[in-house]
């Protein structure tokens, strides 16, 4: 028989119900509306992500034990090939070291100084969100190593500096990272080819001036901007996918592919910029 | 068992199950949609002991999420909270098959989540931050879960995290 919730027969159930949804709420009022750091998360990421650490770690020796055999194979192989390719890179250092004097010469004649001095923190990939609602990645390296909220994330992709996106949670050991995929993450960015700023949001690059419509096409790379300064500029973002506004907009919005692969990002760098003074 | 020690088991499950679906469901299964197992074993839990027990794992299976990810702290605890109590209130009242209504309960229970996300999202979160909940991702999670259902509930059965008879008395 279905019979109704008696509130006297279960009243310690729904006092702590109410307790918990106090709790729940209170906290969610708290963090969302304040820039204050919630100091019980940065102690809980540290403690799960110390689980999550011994997992990926457990998980990634056996995939390197077994794969190992047939990594012995390949390393003859490369081995060779990479001997022949030490012997052009010999090269190209002398070429380096020569342009990098006569460049600082150059620089020092114009009286250029360097504003932005950028350090690379890196950091592996040791978790993700555990439901659907939010695309977050969870990185093992936190504040003892010097990262801070807001610092931008990038990751390589055959080579190029492409932007992953940016910490929104630090601890002491390890911190979270939401991807340019996030809606709430805003990225000033400008088309690489033809200089037409725009915002991208999601994916999507919006507030891109009308008259780049003749001009750009589907494949185009758009790259951060630098604008506002949250980003440092020319980090890749992606390629344009598609182009769309309406005949009475005045700006277009365009669909961008990621360079980084989301769903294979293991290893990631962490932007520490230290700004100098400009004199 | 007795009902602390089970409440203890079934707690330390969620956070066994929080972390592998943080980690390796999240390399090794797939990185774009991730059943929610420990949602699974909050509503089999409440649904069979009660509300208490219902809300209490909801609680800290969503404290422990909250932790993880990018969302604010208090997000997944209120909506786990709210479905660990909810299911609490059938207990007795429900006839559980092995099969059918796992499944048929997880599904209403995992659109329950999605709809108390956006209602948390809609009422709390600061404008722009609203998360991806009903999407494609979101469509796929209630099939997978569904569909683990059965396999979870047979697993917390034989294992006596909850009652073995269909009615979920003592």
């Amino acid at each position: 028989m279905f019979k109704g919730i008696s509130f006297r027969k279960h009243k310690k159930d729904f006092i702590t119900f109410f307790v918990l949804v106090t709790l729940s709420i209170g906290m969610l009022v708290y963090t969302a509306f304040s820039d204050i750091s919630f100091k019980p998360k940065q102690v809980g990421l540290d403690f799960f992500s110390l689980f999550q650490r011994g997992i990926v770690n457990t998980g990634k020796f056996f995939s390197q034990t077994a794969g190992s055999i047939s990594e012995l194979r390949n390393l003859k192989k490369e081995y060779n090939s990479l001997l022949k390719e030490y012997a052009e890179y010999q090269q190209m250092k002398q070429d380096y070291e020569h342009l990098e004097q006569e460049n600082s010469m150059l620089k020092e004649q114009l009286g250029y100084l360097e504003k932005d001095s950028i350090t690379k923190i890196p950091a592996t990939v040791i978790g993700g969100d555990t439901n659907n609602f939010f695309k977050s990645i969870v990185i093992n390296q936190g504040s003892s190593k010097g990262i801070k909220k807001d610092m931008p994330v990038i990751a390589y992709v055959d080579g190029y500096q492409s932007l992953v996106g940016k910490v929104v949670e630090v601890s002491s050991y390890s911190a979270v990272v939401k991807p340019i995929t996030d809606r709430s993450l805003y990225v000033p960015a400008v088309l690489q080819k033809f200089r037409y700023r725009g915002l991208v949001n999601g994916l999507v690059m919006d507030f891109v001036s009308r008259e780049a419509s003749n001009r750009i096409g589907c494949g185009d790379l758009v790259v951060t901007s630098g604008f506002n300064g949250s980003y440092p500029d020319n980090i890749y973002i992606g390629k344009v996918k598609s182009i769309s506004g309406k005949e009475y907009e005045t700006s277009l919005r365009l669909e961008i592919e990621p360079f980084v692969d989301f769903l294979r990002l293991e290893y990631v760098f962490v932007l520490d910029r230290e700004v100098k003074d400009e004199s | 068992m007795k009902a602390k020690e089970s409440f203890f088991i079934s707690l330390l499950l969620v956070f066994i199950l929080v972390i592998l679906q943080s980690t390796l469901f999240y390399f090794a299964v797939s990185k774009v949609v991730i059943p929610d197992f420990a949602l699974i074993v909050v509503a089999f839990c409440g649904a069979r002991k009660g509300m208490q027990e219902g809300q209490l794992l909801g609680f800290f299976n969503g404290l422990a999420e909250d932790f993880m990810t990018a969302s604010f702290p208090g997000f997944n605890a209120l909506i786990k909270t709210i479905i660990g109590f909810l299911a609490g209130t059938i207990k007795n009242k429900m006839l559980f098959d092995p099969v059918i209504f796992p499944s048929l309960f997880i599904f209403f229970v995992t659109l329950l989540k999605g709809t108390l996300a956006a209602v948390t999202a809609y009422l709390f979160f600061p404008e722009g931050y609203f998360p991806a909940v009903f999407s494609s991702s979101f469509l796929m999670e209630i099939v997978l879960n569904s569909l683990f259902a059965p396999i979870i509930y047979l697993i917390l059965k034989k294992t006596h995290l909850i009652p073995y008879d269909i009615w979920g008395g003592k």
